[in-house]
């Protein structure tokens, strides 16, 4: 894919020369006095599309006003018949508290086109803070450059499985490299995080009164999900049944439709897609005992939990942000990895997806 | 066994408040409308706040539910935190209630019971906390009321807890008369005294910074450390009609006793064995007990400094000294400003003094905890100068909460020359997420039961008695020590000065 011939895209910054990257980023903090350079982590996003490099300045732009980094944004065009690196620099800046002093990340941005391999860790790496942990976000289906020389030198990698396009190939990829790396860094699946405050919300309502006899009673449990979120619902459904020490029996009686097995009693679990622009607009819990319920419309920012056992019923608002990839990446960066819990919940998802 | 919600993950690092009904006495007051309910509002906007939560506000002045919500509504439009939502506020409105009644009308606590459980029918759960938000005059009034009408019993399998504001006592008499009435009331296991310094991130940062960084607990001792300083500097005077409540307190009682001891403790302890209440408050009560006291009023003048601020300008603006104030005696004895040197007699301080110094009316509001090192052992650099190549760590609560390090760096040039220079974190902008306000993070504890961000009984009476020796060899028959003066808009009299220079030390420069 080659540049459009609007190429590079306002907001880029400076292009510099590769050889005078670093004398680039020494005037660019010496031009103003009131700017502070402010950088806790390395965070690098990697898009095998050209244009990839606007969106992903845009998202550093909302990433960095929580976050303190210095960001690289690489686009690669390994289908360019030459081998070339150009670079652009500028920074993002915020005001700090009580808007006195502009807190500024800074980020180069890297165009490789051609076809070598370690183009990607030879260029970028050398630009990398040192002591800080580097943040990898590799945006769309892994490709040859998914190679041990980059994976080794990341602390977290970033990934977004609802996009892929064969996520069973992409998710074996993936396991493989982690343990080929024996865990050298960790995962942080934003598919997962998009259920993130779904979870919270169920363990809240699993938290009132009369709910834990419900759930050691529950027949039925319904996930709808929205077009493109079949995966996060299937996360979300192992993530249930791991958590609650149930197990997935093999075989399905319908499309969509599973069975689980609490100690040998059947528990039936739907999974249905629904016109959405909620990944997970509805997941109820039936039972006897009445039903808990987990809505998230379209309109309302909070997931709305409803509690019906017995007579009366109860209401909850969980915040739930609109999921934007700058806030989803926001959210995970502010929180700790499980990534052993991650790959074992995939063993299910798997499971969830061939059956 | 109680049954464990299996959804739950994170149950190790995070306390869980549970459903209950929080009782406001004083809800008409400042801070219920400040403070209390915007913190509880933003727990809910946190999604933390357990859905069947209810607020009642107890209080004199006659309101109904709705006139109470709006006040409160206004309030949280400009206080809270994370803004205000018109959605959230309707559901989470819908859960406070308003409470008429005289604190000693018995009938006023008969129908509050009445109310409660009515509360708990319609879903509560039967668990109280009860805040004392009132002049700590009424403190054991409600206490004694709660008590008559049975309120400080819970229900099987249920909590009453109460929370005190501060000021617990105003010497140590009276904190022991109140710690009887609350244990006379409560377990003290069910006790929760505030002090909001504790609820600061930066106040449960110290204890991070010691114990999760491998590289200063080593050095936090006598061998290598010279003196600690702490300092609360506040820029403003008796506005707003404090000076009323000021006058009869004085900064000794109203800030040292409490705030500053509490945060030396938290530089002082020991580590603890584990992070319980229990614990942690262990730890700090070693360090109140290890506090040498003073032997008589000669002691105290040699080791405290009290003063009171005359005329003079702060930030630009001409103020008023302190016996001009509004509501203080034109004859007040009351300090405005202390400066003390303590002494901790353990293996650990021996021979470490820690400089104590707060007032009103200083240049600028700022609260720090400073750690100076002693010098090199063998000075190679800037021989024969005067610069101080002590390492200094700087711990600052508020504002521009963060840390910093002093050390010495060598001036680019062909000449060996040092020069301090300054490393620092900065919480704002390092992490981007703003900090809760102290009073959710302690709200949060006191529903889930997590009482070590909150002072003990024992506490408490510890640091009163060691505040009791100084007030009373300022109040005593003979030998009182001065009270100096400083002008408005300076960083305290020169004797506060003294208290330093004597030692070859000087206080930091702010």
């Amino acid at each position: 894919m080659t540049p459009d011939p609007i190429f590079p895209p306002a907001g880029l910054g400076l292009e510099v020369p590769l050889a005078e990257l670093g004398k680039g980023l020494k005037q660019l903090w010496q031009s103003s006095s009131a700017m502070t350079k402010a950088s806790l982590a390395n965070f690098a996003i990697y898009s095998e599309r050209v244009d990839s490099l606007a969106a992903n300045t845009e998202l550093i732009r909302e990433v960095t006003r929580e976050h303190a980094c210095r960001a690289l944004l690489i686009a690669a065009d390994p289908g360019a018949a030459e081998v070339s690196v150009r670079a652009w620099i500028t920074a993002h800046c915020q005001l700090g508290a009580g808007g006195r002093k502009s807190l500024c990340s800074e980020q180069i941005a890297f165009l490789i086109s051609g076809q070598s391999l370690n183009l990607v860790p030879s260029t970028v790496f050398s630009w990398l803070e040192s002591d800080l942990p580097l943040t990898f976000w590799w945006q769309g289906d892994f490709s040859a450059r998914w190679e041990p020389h980059l994976y080794a030198v990341i602390d977290r990698l970033v990934i977004d499985s609802g996009g892929w396009t064969d996520p069973l190939k992409q998710l074996a990829l993936l396991e493989v490299a982690w343990r080929h790396d024996a865990g050298g860094f960790t995962v942080n699946d934003l598919t997962w995080t998009r259920v993130l405050h779904l979870r919270m919300a169920i363990a809240a309502a699993f938290d009132e009164p009369g709910t834990l006899e419900h759930l050691a009673r529950i027949e039925e449990i319904t996930i709808e999900f929205g077009h493109g979120h079949g995966l996060a619902a299937r996360m979300l459904a192992a993530w249930i049944i791991s958590q609650a020490g149930w197990t997935l029996e093999a075989g399905r009686p319908a499309a969509g439709r599973f069975v689980i097995s609490q100690q040998g009693r059947p528990i039936t679990l739907t999974l249905t897609e629904k016109e959405s622009s909620r990944p997970i607009p509805l997941v109820q819990f039936k039972g006897p005992l009445g039903a808990v319920s987990l809505t998230h419309d379209s309109s309302n920012p909070y997931i709305q939990t409803l509690i019906q056992l017995g007579e009366g019923a109860l209401t909850r608002l969980t915040p739930s942000p609109s999921g934007t990839p700058a806030e989803l990446v926001t959210e995970r960066l502010r929180r700790g990895c499980r990534t052993k819990h991650y790959f074992a919940l995939l063993q299910m998802v798997k499971t969830l997806l061939q059956a | 066994m109680e049954a464990i919600n299996p959804f739950r993950e994170d149950q190790a690092a995070r306390t869980r408040p549970q459903s209950c009904t929080v009782v406001i006495f004083g809800a008409s007051g400042d801070l219920t409308g400040r403070k209390l309910v915007p913190a509880l509002y933003n727990i809910a906007a946190d999604g933390e706040l357990p859905p069947t939560l209810k607020v009642v506000g107890f209080a004199r002045r006659p309101k109904s539910h709705e006139g109470f919500r709006s006040e409160l509504e206004e309030m949280n439009k400009k206080l809270s935190r994370q803004g205000h939502d018109e959605r959230l506020w309707a559901s989470f409105s819908q859960s406070i209630f308003y409470h008429q009644s005289e604190f000693e009308d018995a009938s006023g606590y008969v129908r509050l019971a009445g109310l409660l459980d009515e509360l708990d029918a319609a879903g509560a759960g039967g668990n109280r906390l009860f805040y004392l938000s009132t002049s700590p005059e009424y403190f054991p009034i409600v206490l004694e009321q709660l008590k008559a009408a049975g309120l400080n019993q819970a229900p099987a399998g249920k909590w009453a807890r109460v929370v005190i504001e501060k000021p617990f006592g105003t010497d140590l008499e009276t904190a022991q008369t109140l710690n009887r009435a609350v244990h006379d009331t409560f377990a003290e296991k069910d006790t929760y005294r505030i002090d909001h310094y504790l609820g600061k991130e930066t106040a449960q940062n110290i204890m991070v910074l010691r114990f999760a960084n491998a590289i200063f607990e080593p050095i936090w001792n006598n061998r290598y450390i010279d003196h600690i300083q702490i300092t609360c500097a506040e820029n403003l005077g008796m506005e707003g009609g404090r000076g009323g409540y000021y006058e009869k307190a004085g900064c000794l009682r109203d800030m040292v006793q409490n705030h500053l001891m509490q945060l030396l403790s938290l530089v002082a302890m020991e580590p603890p064995t584990d992070l319980s209440a229990d614990g942690v408050r262990d730890e700090k009560v070693k360090v109140f007990r290890s506090l040498r006291q003073f032997t008589d009023a000669a002691d105290v003048a040699r080791n405290v400094v009290r003063a009171q601020y005359t005329a003079g300008t702060v930030g630009g603006k001409v103020a008023a000294g302190y016996r001009q104030e509004d509501r203080i005696n034109p004859q007040s004895m009351t300090e405005a400003y202390v400066a003390m040197k303590i002494n901790i007699d353990t293996w650990r301080w021996e021979g470490v003094p820690f400089y104590l110094r707060v007032g009103k009316q200083l240049p600028k509001k700022t609260t720090e905890i400073s750690v100076h090192f002693k010098r090199p052992p063998h000075v190679l650099f800037n021989r024969g100068t005067e610069d101080d190549p002590a390492n200094v760590l700087v711990i600052r609560i508020q504002p521009d909460e963060g840390i910093s390090l002093r050390i010495a760096s060598k001036i680019p040039g062909p000449a060996v020359r040092t020069e301090r220079v300054k490393m620092d974190f900065q919480y704002s902008t390092s992490f981007g997420k703003a900090s809760p306000e102290a009073y959710e993070r302690l709200l949060l504890d006191a529903m889930g039961g997590d009482a070590t961000l909150f002072a003990r009984g024992d506490e408490v009476e510890h640091a009163w008695r060691y505040i009791d020796i100084i007030e009373q060899a300022w109040h005593g028959a003979s030998g009182q020590p001065p009270m100096c003066e400083y002008p408005a808009g300076s960083w305290g009299p020169a004797e506060a000065e003294d208290l330093l220079k004597r030692d070859g030390r000087d206080w930091r420069r702010l």
